[in-house]
């Protein structure tokens, strides 16, 4: 079987522009936008793709929490789809991709033991990974304590990564060096995993997920300056030292105070950012992070209109859905809170023209 | 001959206060009365005296725990009692302070223990710390403390190492990475004191752990470890000598404290015993049971004690007090066994049939049709004689059993000689009666007559025990009694005489017998009601009752058929124990067609599989069929076992 091109891609990129053609459209958006509250909005999900996931819950215990965990489940099935067809020289990276979900379960479950909370409280909080072996959560939280629930964990790669930022957690009392400790790992293993892939492959996989890679060292860098306060050497070593387009270079100019959207457009050169400010609302490091998103999503619809028969179709339709997932979160808490929509659309990636 | 529990006969024995003490020990090392708890009959003044009791008993609760404690710890087993009379201790502050103080000794000794061995642990792990350096000839108090410049000994993560160095290019520093360990690096970061917070910081985001060693380890790595070995050395000796003064004390106070104990245990027993009794204006009323062959001698040992003990005998139990008997089955030697499978499935009530006898004659009898063979009959003799024997410890809990498999691996000897089988082979003797295989149809039907013959033996039993217990409608109109019996009778002398035509008995008279057996049990409960003078008649109505008794009846000819039917597993097993050697002889005839060694290996392994597997399911098959099939129709349990007040190992359970 060639390892590459056509017939290994022939299955899944058949289920993917499938799945693609299912994706919101403009018009749906546009409805969903100006929907007057969360019960309209979840009315209107219903007759969309995320329907099924929502059928099988009680309108009465739809809260935002659980209706957004409802819907999340999408992007579960169509990743464990994604994975079961993809190639088995790409198995591994899209099955990396997908374990991003597992990371942010651990890190909400963690947040959740030294929260004092219960499983009830933190189960609809989760990622919902049902159909792949995943991480005992409920067992974890049940341990009661950090220690115990890491213990859980021996058989698994975590434990491992997580043992020399344990004495830090126990000396701090704070969830920071192991949060960041498992986002770094995680980053390392999936960019390690690109090399394993054919030449052709690895490039546009790099491309992508060098972009989020970026997105991620910018946001950090600009976080740990302004708000954890950081020396230039915490934040180099906080920040990973791959990506596309940011380097130690750009990292060390931000650590040194210079304004990150400077070095976004540095970057990004067309990139406009000039932003609906609407002053004391929305802050501007996530109008900066939603900035980011959109600039990776045109790189993914580029990927999914260009060659079918590589890589760059799955990870840049996977992509595509975790941002059409992201908004509907965004507009169901918004919704929720009464929010209008001229004071949530910069949280936005898909940027939505209200009726 | 042995066919009822052993007679029981409650008695009340009213005891001075000052005698409660040592007729609670005669009694306790007598082991004759079943107690009975009679402690509600006592006013409010009298119950203080019944609570003294009952915190002399806590109190003898808390030091047997306590001393049992003590004993674990050092190891002490508890032994057997002395073969003597134990007295209830008078006084037990003298035992609670020797107690009191060996426990201390005790604490004192393991807790020091515990803390060296936490301190040696502690140690260790610096060990682990300093060990990877120990090449080095640095001082470590050289690394520390030093005036200008700031340094960092530790281990990081080994992929974080060059990122570290590239966070760094600020400040003057040098990291030398020494060496890897799995996948960490020993690392020294040197820099300024002025930048002390800054490579703080820088070393704290590459998750660079710190050796941190108290202050007191000075010196090069070599010449800590060896400090700290030296340590853990005179920690270990600590330990050391905390064991033996763990085990001096173990030898010098184990006998004192096997004493001790057993006293104390004896005497929590007798205290939780006198808590039972009933008090009275000036003393105590015991009530239980004896077994009636032994009151004469128990009234006598109480005179010999004191006049002033009064005894009050009960007559013999009337139907209402019966249930509260209890019940003493006490076969010797070869039927202790069979004894046991009839405890298995309950006590007989106190007034019923002990089947111990007839389960002796039955069961092996039954094994032994379904297991018939010479040779594996000797072979499972020869392992009963072996449980009996006691010589195999890990099965001595068995040994009452060795009768019961001795007995049946003779019975199976006999009917290996009627079926002429010897280890599977059918050509070493001659069948004295016939091989099953050769007729399978006689074996079936001659085990179904033999399982009706059984049936309407245990019927008969049944009928029995409504005569001892004066059950007279049931005994007539029940459907295990007479009436029960009729119908059976009945239904297989129909059945003989449709398939017999010479049947001598018309076949009319069965059917006027069958009918009326039904009709007696139809009407059994409306008899019954009527005699009592119970209103109403029909307690749920009329056409309720008629659809009960129906039912019942239904159920009662469904279930002489089944119980029947299921005797026919007798022969069916008969016949596959011979198919299932067979099956041994093709295989070896496979194996080793001129019948070499190959051959007798496969009969040997045969056999053993045959003995153990076959004989195993032979036993299950025959225990169902004795409980479910024979034990069910008489035998309802329920009884109150015997259980004697005893204190002491020695003591012999002497009944009759």
């Amino acid at each position: 079987m060639n390892r590459t091109g056509v017939s290994a891609y022939a299955n899944v990129q058949a289920r993917v522009k499938a799945m693609l053609s299912q994706m919101l459209d403009r018009s749906m958006w546009t409805r969903l936008s100006a929907s007057n509250d969360q019960e309209m909005l979840i009315s209107l999900l219903r007759s969309t793709a995320y329907g099924k996931y929502l059928a099988g819950v009680k309108d009465s215990v739809l809260t935002t929490r659980r209706t957004a965990f409802e819907i999340r489940k999408r992007l579960a099935e169509v990743f464990i789809t994604v994975i079961n067809h993809s190639p088995n020289f790409a198995k591994p990276l899209i099955e990396q991709l997908f374990k991003i979900y597992e990371v942010d379960n651990l890190k909400a479950v963690l947040r959740g033991i030294t929260a004092g909370e219960g499983w009830e409280q933190t189960r609809y909080m989760l990622f919902s990974m049902e159909g792949y072996p995943t991480l005992p959560y409920q067992n974890l939280m049940e341990a009661g304590n950090i220690q115990k629930a890491l213990d859980l964990l021996s058989k698994t790669t975590y434990r491992k990564e997580l043992e020399p930022a344990l004495s830090r957690y126990e000396k701090e009392n704070s969830l920071f060096p192991l949060e960041v400790s498992l986002d770094l790992n995680y980053w390392q293993d999936t960019w390690k995993l690109i090399g394993d892939l054919p030449p052709s492959d690895s490039a546009v996989a790099r491309e992508l997920i060098g972009m989020i890679v970026d997105k991620n060292n910018l946001m950090w860098a600009a976080r740990y300056r302004d708000f954890h306060k950081m020396n230039e050497s915490e934040i180099i070593n906080y920040t990973l030292s791959f990506g596309n387009k940011v380097n130690d270079k750009v990292i060390k100019e931000i650590a040194g105070g210079k304004d990150p959207f400077t070095s976004v457009k540095e970057i990004y050169p067309k990139v406009s950012i000039t932003v609906d400010h609407v002053p004391g609302s929305t802050p501007e490091l996530a109008i900066l992070e939603s900035i980011l998103e959109r600039q990776i999503k045109a790189k993914c619809i580029s990927a999914t209109t260009g060659n079918p028969f590589n890589i760059g179709l799955l990870i840049g339709f996977l992509f595509q859905l975790e941002n059409e997932v992201h908004d509907l979160v965004v507009m169901l808490e918004a919704k929720s809170m009464g929010i209008k929509p001229t004071f949530y659309q910069n949280y936005l990636i898909n940027q939505i023209e209200n009726a | 001959m042995n066919w009822s529990s052993t007679r029981m006969t409650e008695i009340e024995i009213e005891v001075p206060t000052n005698l409660v003490r040592k007729v609670t020990e005669m009694l306790a090392y007598s082991g004759l009365i079943s107690l009975e708890d009679v402690s509600y009959l006592t006013t409010d003044q009298q119950a203080i005296q019944g609570n003294e009791w009952q915190s002399k008993a806590t109190e003898f609760n808390d030091l047997e725990r306590q001393v049992l404690t003590i004993m674990k710890s050092l190891k002490i087993p508890t032994g057997e009692p002395e073969d003597k009379d134990f007295k209830i201790l008078s006084e037990s502050s003298n035992t609670r302070q020797f107690a009191d103080q060996i426990d201390r000794e005790v604490r004192e000794v393991v807790a020091g223990m515990e803390t060296n061995r936490k301190e040696v642990d502690t140690l260790r792990s610096y060990l682990d710390l300093v060990t990877p350096f120990q090449e080095f000839s640095i001082r470590m108090d050289s690394i520390r403390n030093r005036r200008y410049i700031y340094s960092i000994l530790g281990t990081i993560p080994s992929g974080k190492v060059e990122r570290f160095k590239e966070s760094m290019e600020n400040i003057p520093f040098a990291l030398i990475e020494y060496k890897q360990v799995k996948n960490q690096s020993i690392v020294l970061l040197l820099g300024t004191r002025r930048h002390m917070e800054y490579l703080q910081r820088a070393a704290k985001s590459a998750y660079l752990n710190s050796i941190d060693l108290p202050d007191e380890y000075q010196g090069t790595p070599k010449e800590i470890i060896e400090q700290i070995n030296a340590e853990i050395g005179a920690l270990n000796l600590k330990i050391n000598e905390a064991n033996e003064n763990v085990n001096k004390l173990r030898t010098s106070q184990a006998k004192r404290l096997q004493e001790i104990y057993w006293h104390v245990h004896m005497s929590r027993l007798m205290s939780e015993a006198i808590t039972k009794y009933g008090q009275l204006k000036n003393g105590y009323l015991i009530s239980g049971w004896v077994p009636s062959g032994k009151v004469k001698s128990l009234e006598d040992t109480l005179h010999s004690i004191s006049e002033d003990i009064l005894i009050n005998i009960k007559p013999q139990p009337d139907k209402r007090e019966v249930s509260k008997a209890p019940v003493a089955l006490d076969h010797k030697g070869f039927f202790r066994g069979f004894q046991k499978l009839v405890t298995t499935y309950g006590v007989p009530g106190y007034e019923d049939l002990d089947p111990t006898l007839l389960l002796a004659i039955t069961f092996p009898l039954i094994f032994g049709a379904m297991f018939g063979d010479l040779g594996q009959g000797a072979l499972l003799a020869l392992g009963g004689v072996l449980l009996m024997s006691g010589k195999i410890k890990k099965l001595n809990r068995l040994s009452s059993l060795g009768t019961v498999v001795l007995l049946c691996g003779f019975v199976s000897m006999v009917f290996g000689v009627l079926y002429g089988s010897v280890f599977g082979f059918e050509t070493w003797i001659e069948a004295l009666w016939q091989h099953p295989m050769e007729n399978i149809t006689n074996i079936l039907l001659i085990t179904i007559g033999g399982g009706a013959l059984l049936l309407m033996i245990a019927n008969v039993l049944a009928m029995i025990n409504f005569i001892r217990k004066r059950q007279w409608i049931k005994l007539v109109f029940s459907g295990k009694g007479l009436a029960g019996l009729l119908l059976y009778w009945s239904l297989i002398g129909l059945l003989l005489s449709l398939v017999i035509k010479t049947f001598p008995i018309p076949r009319l008279i069965f059917t006027i017998l069958a009918i009326a057996a039904a009709m007696m049990i139809f009407s059994e409960e409306l008899i019954e009601r009527v005699t009592n003078r119970k209103k109403p008649l029909f307690e749920h109505g009329f056409l309720v009752y008629l659809i009960q008794a129906f039912f019942e009846l239904f159920e009662a000819i469904l279930s002489f058929l089944s119980n029947t039917l299921s005797f026919v597993r007798v022969g069916a097993f008969a016949v596959a124990h011979m198919g299932l050697s067979s099956v041994f002889f093709i295989l070896a005839e496979m194996i080793s067609p001129s019948k070499g060694l190959g051959y007798w290996v496969v009969i040997v392994i045969g056999n053993i599989f045959i003995l153990g597997f076959e004989g195993m399911i032979v036993s299950i098959q025959t225990l169902r069929l004795q409980y479910y099939e024979f034990f069910s129709k008489f035998f309802s349990g329920g009884g109150k076992k015997y259980a004697p007040f005893q204190v002491s190992h020695s003591v012999k359970q002497g009944v009759k």
